[in-house]
């Protein structure tokens, strides 16, 4: 059988929410032995399974009616929701620590020692205090590979600054470009940050791995998350660099390409996308649309006119979007070559839409509470050198006994 | 100087526009070497804006300069035959291939990897594609906005009673070639342990779940419940939070990103505000992230910030410990000490363009350096690889200039 790539690493994971553990995913997806190193006693920011107090879930039940949900979907939401961990820490070890105390500290030395990887979701100071940060574990294990990825990352005055995924996804830029074209700032629908460090995390630490196969060396990584997002803003950063104009957000607007938006169609909020990038696609897509007289109009004769005219475009586009149901004008418009998506809700995306079954995007992954959550799979396939994503998120010290016992060699007496 | 991580690895670079192009730069300012080839008319990116001043320039477009840092460019024409031999040629000696065609585009050449792994049998060959080398999608066409809207990112983005919203920039295409890197690097390390080389296939679709929280998801599976739009407020659909997990309100000069959690929280906003009205007990904590009664904290935040800057504002609630964050724009980060204490950017000499300021580098590593460089003209090393390295005479270089060929 074909060996995954990362099969014989083992990574020590430490930290909450998102994008930590989602690192530590993508590393056991291609084989590595992730092992989480978690506190004993819960905390706040760890949800497992998020539980709903019922006086709560009453309250959040008669806000639910009042926003239009309906009654069959508000009697189906129950007192326990699977959280982020579940999800994200699929295929992980997970073994409790207590980090405070000399005997634990002793344990995650001997952790580390045998390991390759430190990944650390903590604020920077948290491993100088525990008296385990990168030069003392690089004494017990020289050439290990040691990384954070904190907000604002390792050095720099507003390195000790509290944030989460919404905090950095503020500071990077992206939400001052976000939002109706000549309104206010938006926040993004996900969180950004957490789903955009991960990749830049892998690449540093595999490029790391690779470094240390040829030179036997390793090395510590800093990574700051808000960075990340604002490396990925490369038009609206260019653009104040070379010219100082700071970008706004532009809606649905593309700089050069009209039409370029999104559309109501047939249904309850139900909408389409479509993005027309050239004059040929243009032609096409008045021929997909049945000629409609108006499309003839001065106003809409090349890119530059549709430009200006947009709003007017985008309403007589309308009126035909409105007839369909969404998949079938993306159907329309894609036969024709032209770029058209419908805006497909979480359900339609996981369990309809075609070509992301087609390419098995989710796996469905039984947790803890026996219900099964769809979980995405890392976004490429590797042919030769398969991925497995097929254990559920562990609870907190399930593996005590393989990590301390197996791995480690301790006694039943001495756990 | 120290060498970068991948100063041993062969990158042949193909792509156009965002995704295959930034997944290229990223190995080049890792340390690999990397030939970008452009058809004679250049990447497509060199089309689009920015330019200085707004005069189009073939040499000065700022996304091209951002997403080719640290690449030799030569041009030739895979379309002729003469192009195709000498790409083949090329293809022996590499490690890395990185392309971002549409799929049907390799193989309409004969260059698929099928016949690129005869060649070389340890290429890794990337295919970045917008949706796949497979599925019912596969040659759809696709911009930015159709990736968000069939990911299921766009449906929660934007006000509840407009249209749905996409994400500002191209975010989608940089995370496909940020994406794109992770797995070619993980090729690579499979390849040095065990021999073969292989075909990855990433698609810039499916780069958008790994954007969506996880949350919509399971309240979905667990409840049917749909995650409308929920503007810049709190997601009271999912869960009765408090006035975050980072809801944007108005302030002075711009907005302030607020993120609540606790009940004790409320004790340091009537200190940062100066309202006591945060401290009235229907507003109904419950624990962790929950109130009975979030839309009076909303109000309450709607007024309080109003005569008061995002970064006085940042700072001040970050004393006291607060999750809040100053929505800051490309200016301000430009200008944040933060990011230059830590040498975010970097300053880059350009013959045509320059001196041109970009981000240096996404992370820092310790032991190899990660780091910006200049990117090149068009066709600028045409006679370096042609000539230097392929033994084609300077006459040659001219023939095929006259044939259409580079």
């Amino acid at each position: 059988m074909a060996k995954r790539v990362l099969e014989e690493i083992r990574v020590i994971s430490m930290g909450s929410l998102w994008a930590g553990p989602y690192i530590g995913r993508v590393l056991a997806e291609h084989g590595a032995e992730v092992f989480r190193v978690e506190p004993l006693e819960p905390v706040g920011t760890q949800p497992r399974i998020m539980e709903r107090p019922p006086e709560m879930l009453e309250a959040w039940k008669k806000t639910l009616l009042t926003m239009g949900v309906p009654k069959e979907n508000i009697e189906a939401v129950g007192t326990r929701s699977a959280g982020y961990g579940a999800v994200c820490m699929a295929n992980h070890y997970s073994v409790g620590m207590n980090l405070e105390n000399d005997k634990g500290k002793e344990l995650f030395k001997k952790l580390a020692a045998i390991s390759d990887v430190v990944l650390v979701g903590y604020s920077p100071r948290v491993m100088t205090n525990l008296g385990l940060d990168y030069p003392v574990l690089r004494q017990i294990k020289p050439d290990l590979i040691m990384i954070h990825i904190p907000g604002l990352g390792m050095t720099g005055p507003e390195k000790d600054a509290r944030m989460l995924g919404s905090g950095c996804e503020a500071l990077s830029g992206l939400q001052s470009i976000t939002g109706y074209f000549g309104g206010d700032a938006h926040r993004a629908a996900g969180f950004i940050p957490d789903g955009l460090s991960p990749p830049f995390a892998v690449i540093a630490i595999v490029a790391a791995l690779i470094y240390r196969a040829e030179t036997g060396k390793g090395q510590f990584i800093d990574l700051a998350q808000t960075e990340t997002v604002s490396c990925i803003l490369g038009e609206a950063i260019m653009d104040y660099t070379m010219n100082k104009r700071i970008a706004q957000p532009m809606g649905n607007r593309h700089p050069y390409y009209a039409p370029h938006g999104c559309y109501r169609c047939k249904g309850d909020d139900m909408w389409v996308t479509i993005a027309v990038t050239s004059e040929a696609e243009w032609h096409r897509f008045c021929k997909a649309i049945g000629d409609p007289e108006w499309a003839r109009s001065e106003k809409f004769a090349d890119m530059l006119s549709r430009w200006h005219n947009q709003d007017e475009l985008d309403k007589s586009i309308e009126e035909w979007t409105v007839q369909h149901d969404h998949y079938a004008v993306q159907e329309i418009l894609q036969q024709a070559g032209v770029a058209a998506g419908a805006v497909l809700t979480m359900e339609e995306h996981i369990l309809r839409d075609p070509h992301i079954k087609d390419r098995h995007v989710y796996q469905w992954i039984t947790f803890h509470d026996s219900v099964a959550d769809p979980v995405h799979r890392v976004p490429w396939i590797l042919p030769r050198t398969p991925t497995s994503l097929d254990r559920r998120g562990p609870y907190r010290g399930e593996h005590n006994e393989y990590v301390l016992g197996t791995i480690l060699g301790m006694s039943k007496e001495e756990m | 100087m120290a060498e970068g991580a991948l100063s041993h690895l062969k990158v042949l670079d193909i792509g156009h526009y965002i995704a295959g192009p930034y997944c290229a730069k990223l190995l080049a300012d890792m340390g690999a070497e990397v030939l970008k080839i452009e058809p004679p008319e250049g990447d497509p990116a060199r089309r689009m804006g920015p330019f200085p001043g707004d005069v189009p320039d073939a040499e000065k477009s700022g996304l091209f300069l951002y997403l080719n840092t640290n690449k030799k460019g030569i041009t030739l024409n895979l379309k002729t035959e003469t192009g195709r031999k000498i790409f083949k040629e090329i293809v022996k000696d590499v490690d890395v291939l990185v392309e971002n065609f549409e799929p049907r585009v390799m193989p309409s050449l004969e260059l698929d990897y099928e016949t690129l792994e005869k060649i070389n049998p340890k290429v890794v060959m990337t295919s970045i594609s917008n949706f796949g080398q497979t599925g019912s999608y596969r040659d759809y066409k696709a911009e930015e906005i159709t990736f968000v809207a069939l990911g299921g990112l766009m449906d929660m983005t934007g006000d509840p009673n407009k249209e749905p919203i996409k994400e500002g920039g191209s975010i989608v295409q940089f995370t496909a070639g940020s994406n794109g890197c992770a797995a070619t690097l993980l090729a690579v390390y499979g390849r040095k342990q065990f021999g073969v080389g292989q075909h990855v296939d990433v698609s810039i679709l499916e780069c958008v779940p790994t954007l969506n929280d996880a949350i919509p998801v399971l309240a979905w599976n667990r409840s049917r419940l749909r995650v409308k739009r929920w503007g810049n407020k709190c997601r009271a659909q999912l869960w009765p939070l408090a006035p975050g997990d980072g809801s944007l309100y108005r302030c002075k000069d711009g907005y302030i990103q607020v993120t609540l959690r606790l009940a004790e929280d409320m004790a340091l906003m009537a200190a940062l505000t100066g309202r006591e009205e945060f401290l009235d007990p229907d507003i109904g904590w419950m624990g962790t992230n929950s109130c009975l009664n979030p839309w009076k904290v909303d109000r309450l935040l709607t007024e309080a910030f109003k005569d008061r800057s995002k970064e006085e504002i940042f700072k001040s609630a970050q004393e006291m410990r607060l999750f809040f964050g100053a929505v800051r724009n490309v200016e301000d980060i430009f200008n944040s000490e933060h990011y230059r204490e830590r040498g975010f950017w970097a300053e880059v000499d350009h013959p045509v363009a320059g001196r041109v300021s970009m981000p240096a580098r996404p992370f820092i590593m310790s032991e190899t350096p990660v780091n910006v460089g200049r990117s090149p003209l068009l066709g600028e090393y045409n006679e370096e690889i042609y000539c230097e390295r392929l033994g084609y005479s300077r006459q040659d270089l001219t023939r095929m200039r006259e044939m259409g060929v580079i």
